[in-house]
């Protein structure tokens, strides 16, 4: 019995219950940005007639300024899977900013994730069985090099590296100028090709934590008496390795692991801003700036539900990898 | 010819002041089918001496000289891939107890057969499960628990797998480093109950590491004292019941107390263990003994072999010389 | 038989002490003397653009006519100041968090959780954006507080972790029988054996207190009046740096930040290990 039914309804109610608590949050967060909206979107798209902007008030429930009757005017909208407008892209609707700009994050944060903690790990084993030698030096070293440096400034010298100097790839953008034009199999490379350096980018970055907790784990595995056993009985090496050692060093890896997919959808600002990358960090960054409310609770809505379903998911999982789980 | 015969063992670690010399000079032989206990107090280098048999002294630890001869072949001669033949096949481990034994994430099953499997290369699985169970069935447990996972089983069931484990390709020596240290008594003596009964079912040979000399003396056949990484005295469990030689044997018998006889006040034995990086001239033990002679600060201990085993000690260079009804008493 | 492997030498963490230390007051040294050790005052943009390096200018200089070096300098102060300060505060709330959830049970540490795992789902970066646009006026002690009361979350989760596992020890019950109050208990027990856990935290949220300040400045966000190396950084890619090759804008910002963690990486792993060694390791006997 390894998922207990009350575990499992545990974890249920749980996330749904940070969900109701997330989206209270997202509510209450944008309009923690002083103004008065309806004024800005009037002002902002430039109509000046105060029919229009009650038209526009009706519109986005701003009517009525208590905050409750805004509350249940959004929960309507949520419920019918309306996110409702975009101020700044008046008058597109919020999903669809965000599903225009949901595809690029998922790509370049994905695969950089994906590619991050398998590298990590990776790296981070061979250390571990290995210790002391100039392999794991070096990949300490430079892990904690990497740590120790912004993100984006990974960014900026790979590019003014690859991208300036040797030419090697594109400086920025998701795809050319001329992309449009291209052939289906055309406008591929063309993506392919922008996204290189800032997958690359991102992986490197991240790839310095994955590494020295993986490390740390296994090497504390190692020192555990059923590593002595194992190796008592003649087992070979990759045997100990992977069965008795890197099995249970996985475990707080996994969860990790598990929190950083939660994490993608949120995007990475500084980096997508450093690649003028059309992902879902720079739509948020330049919405807060904007003050544009329903993209902002659109985008935080979106990464809440992402990271509240991938949480909920690691937790029904992890008792599958990790035996001794299954209540409490 | 003796199964197991440590001639002149040496295991140091490194250290930033110096090597720790853990084991210097220990010597003793192991017959077949003979539980032989190596007791002594925390740090006197009896596990480190278990660990360097089996070939598992790890990092700053490692064998500086001597000869562990099993079986006629000198094990400190064969490459790592020669000695893996010998592990588990023909020697095999059991660890304290209260440790992490068994790899929390694996079956029981699983962690029963991986050896045999290891081992007798094309055993089909069927089989060596079948196997497993039988094992089960030797150390009294149902077999359902081979389904479970370690944390699902109490302490002393734990125990018992773990012995299980050790016979799965039925060895010829088995190291059992403090076995039952960490379980209640009862538990401890169905344990202990079950080792003897097993020993003689099989014939092996056990190396019994404890400091519970009392449990010693009711299980092993003969016993080797250890004291600051040399051995003060070998005796069979005859020799010790009528009364230990080496004034640091005695002083560990009266260390425990007696279930029976009047009340009497524990003695312990005063002073502490000597720096094992910078170890004194002569006999370890001088600083604390209370017969000690001018030549134990200088000399090695004498070392009288006889029937009754081995003692270290100048107080038997001349045996006619002493009185032992003096060294007897406290 | 030899071991193989390479024998660990005895560490006793004074080296890592001593050189972490000693790059901390460096910096320390280079941001209170800061009109001292710069050549030129911090907004002088009197000289020529895009200049390489040289013995006039060490970092040359960028495209408003500013000497890179003296920025440098003056930035110094910024990231020392926030990573320090910012990381003491996100210390102090996270220990208090972390142990009080750890050692009380039920409803005060599902609570506490309840609220950490809320927060930890807004991303921290957002967030902090949000709150820097909502505050009046973005000095330095704006930034500290937004970087340091967001920054917790994690460590408090790691805390919390330790202080259930510590909780769980003999002392802890041996304390209580003694009669000791929780809070005694808490303070004088638990505390100390948190110590390693504590001081790998530290660091690391010292560490990200300075590149989370990099990371606002170059969005735009915080004191335009202020230099620190996220705004050289947001500068000379503004002014697309890249184009004009100029490397000595783009990568000595980072580098300053690198050299600055590493002397804090240096001393917490320095004092990690003098603590084991004095605590002393186990060895098998």
């Amino acid at each position: 019995m390894r998922i207990q039914p009350s575990y499992a309804v545990r974890r249920v109610a749980f996330a749904a219950a940070t969900l109701l608590a997330a989206i209270v949050m997202n509510f209450l967060l944008p309009r923690l940005i002083a103004g008065n909206p309806a004024e800005m979107i009037a002002s902002q798209t430039a109509l000046g007639s105060p029919e229009v902007a009650e038209a526009i008030k009706k519109q986005f429930g701003l009517e009525n300024d208590s905050l409750l009757y805004q509350f249940k005017q959004y929960i309507v909208q949520l419920a019918h899977g309306n996110l409702g407008i975009s101020y700044f892209n008046y008058p597109t609707p919020v999903s669809e900013v965000l599903l225009k700009a949901l595809p690029w994050t998922l790509g370049i944060v994905l695969i950089s994730t994906l590619l991050s903690y398998a590298a990590g790990w990776l790296i981070g084993i061979r250390g571990a069985l290995k210790p002391g030698t100039w392999f794991d030096n070096a990949a300490l070293g430079v892990s904690f090099f990497i740590n120790s440096v912004p993100y984006f400034w990974i960014g900026i010298l790979l590019i003014l590296l690859f991208g300036y100097k040797l030419d090697w790839f594109p400086m920025g953008q998701a795809f050319s100028v001329d992309y449009d034009s291209l052939s289906a199999a055309g406008k591929l490379r063309s993506i392919s090709y922008h996204a290189v350096l800032p997958i690359v980018s991102l992986a490197i970055a991240s790839l310095a934590s994955h590494i020295l907790v993986l490390r740390n784990n296994l090497s504390r595995a190692l020192t555990e008496d059923y590593m002595v056993l194992a190796r008592a009985k003649g087992l070979s090496g990759r045997r100990r390795t992977f069965h008795y050692g890197v099995r249970n060093a996985f475990l707080p890896s996994f969860t990790g692991f598990m929190l950083s997919l939660g994490h993608v959808v949120g995007g990475a600002i500084t980096m997508e801003i450093v690649f003028s990358y059309p992902g879902i960090g720079m739509l948020t960054y330049n919405a807060i700036l904007n003050h544009d409310y329903p993209l902002i609770q659109g985008a935080f809505l979106m990464i809440a539900v992402s990271i509240i379903a991938v949480n909920l998911l690691a937790d029904l999982i992890y008792p599958f990898i990790d035996p001794r789980v299954n209540l409490n | 010819m003796s199964l197991l015969e440590i001639n002149d063992l040496r295991i140091e670690y490194v250290s930033a002041r110096g090597p720790f010399k853990a084991v210097d000079g220990v010597s003793f032989t192991i017959e077949r089918g003979e539980i032989f206990g190596l007791a002594g107090e925390s740090g006197c280098g009896k596990s480190t001496t278990a660990y360097g048999i089996g070939r598992l002294l790890r990092g700053p630890a490692r064998i500086a000289g001597g000869s562990i001869r099993f079986d006629g072949t000198e094990l400190t001669e064969l490459s790592d891939a020669q000695f893996d033949a010998y592990r588990w096949a023909r020697i095999s481990i059991v660890l304290q107890s209260a440790m992490n034994n068994l790899n929390p994430v694996m079956k029981i099953k699983d962690q029963l057969i991986d050896a045999i499997l290891a081992h007798r290369k094309g055993t089909l699985r069927s089989d060596a499960l079948r196997q497993a169970g039988e094992l089960m069935e030797l150390v009294d447990l149902p077999k359902d628990r081979l389904e479970r996972f370690p944390h699902e089983l109490s302490g002393g069931m734990r125990q018992r797998v773990v012995i299980a484990m050790a016979l799965a390709l039925r060895p010829e020596l088995i190291i059992m480093d403090e076995p039952t240290t960490a379980l209640d008594v009862i538990t401890q003596k169905g344990i202990i109950d079950k080792i003897i009964e097993l020993k003689r079912a099989f014939g092996f040979s056990v190396l019994f590491i404890t400091h519970d000399l009392p449990l010693m003396l009711e299980i092993c056949d003969r016993i080797g004292v250890m004291y600051a990484g040399r051995i003060a005295e070998i005796a069979t469990r005859e020799r010790m019941l009528a009364g230990a030689r080496h004034p640091y044997t005695q002083g560990l018998l009266r260390s425990f107390p007696s279930l029976t006889g009047p009340r009497a006040r524990l003695e312990g034995i005063p002073g502490s263990t000597p720096d094992l990086i910078a170890p004194p001239q002569g006999c370890r033990f001088r600083e604390r003994c209370p017969h000690a002679l001018p030549q134990c600060g200088s000399e090695a201990p004498f070392v009288l072999e006889d029937r009754d085993g081995r003692v270290n000690c100048h107080l038997y260079a001349k045996e006619e010389a002493f009185d032992e009804a003096a060294v007897a008493s406290p | 038989m030899r071991n193989k492997r390479t024998l660990p030498r005895e560490r006793s963490g004074k080296a890592k002490l001593w050189g972490g230390a000693c790059i901390l007051l460096v910096f320390a040294a280079v941001s209170l003397a800061t009109a001292q050790i710069a050549p030129y005052p911090k907004n002088d943009m009197e000289f020529e653009v895009w200049l390489k390096p040289s013995a006039a200018h060490l970092l040359g200089t960028d495209s408003y006519g500013q000497d890179v070096f003296s920025q440098l300098v003056y930035g110094t102060r910024t990231s020392f100041l926030v990573g320090v300060l910012a990381g003491l505060i996100t210390t102090i709330i996270g220990v208090l968090v972390g142990v009080t959830a750890g050692f009380y049970r039920r409803w005060v540490s599902d609570a506490l959780m309840f609220v950490v795992d809320l927060l930890l789902i807004i991303p921290v970066m957002a967030l902090m954006i949000i709150l820097a646009s909502f505050l009046p006026s973005m000095g330095l002690t704006s930034i500290v507080l937004v970087i340091g009361l967001l920054s917790w979350l994690y460590m408090a989760r790691s805390i919390r972790s330790q202080t259930l596992s510590e909780r769980q020890r003999g002392y802890v019950e041996a304390a209580r029988v003694a009669g000791m109050s929780d809070l005694s208990i808490m303070l004088r027990e638990i505390l100390p054996n948190l110590y390693p856990i504590i001081l790998a935290n530290l660091v690391s949220v010292t560490t990200h207190a300075v590149l989370a300040e990099a990371g606002l400045s170059f969005l735009g966000i915080g004191d335009p009046k202020n230099v620190s190396w996220g705004t050289i950084l947001a500068l000379a890619h503004a002014n697309n740096a890249i184009m004009y090759d100029a490397w000595w804008w783009i990568v000595p910002p980072g580098l300053a930040t690198a050299l600055f963690c590493f002397g804090f990486i240096l001393i917490g792993n320095g004092s990690l290990e003098r603590f084991r060694y004095k605590r002393g390791a186990s060895q098998q006997t």
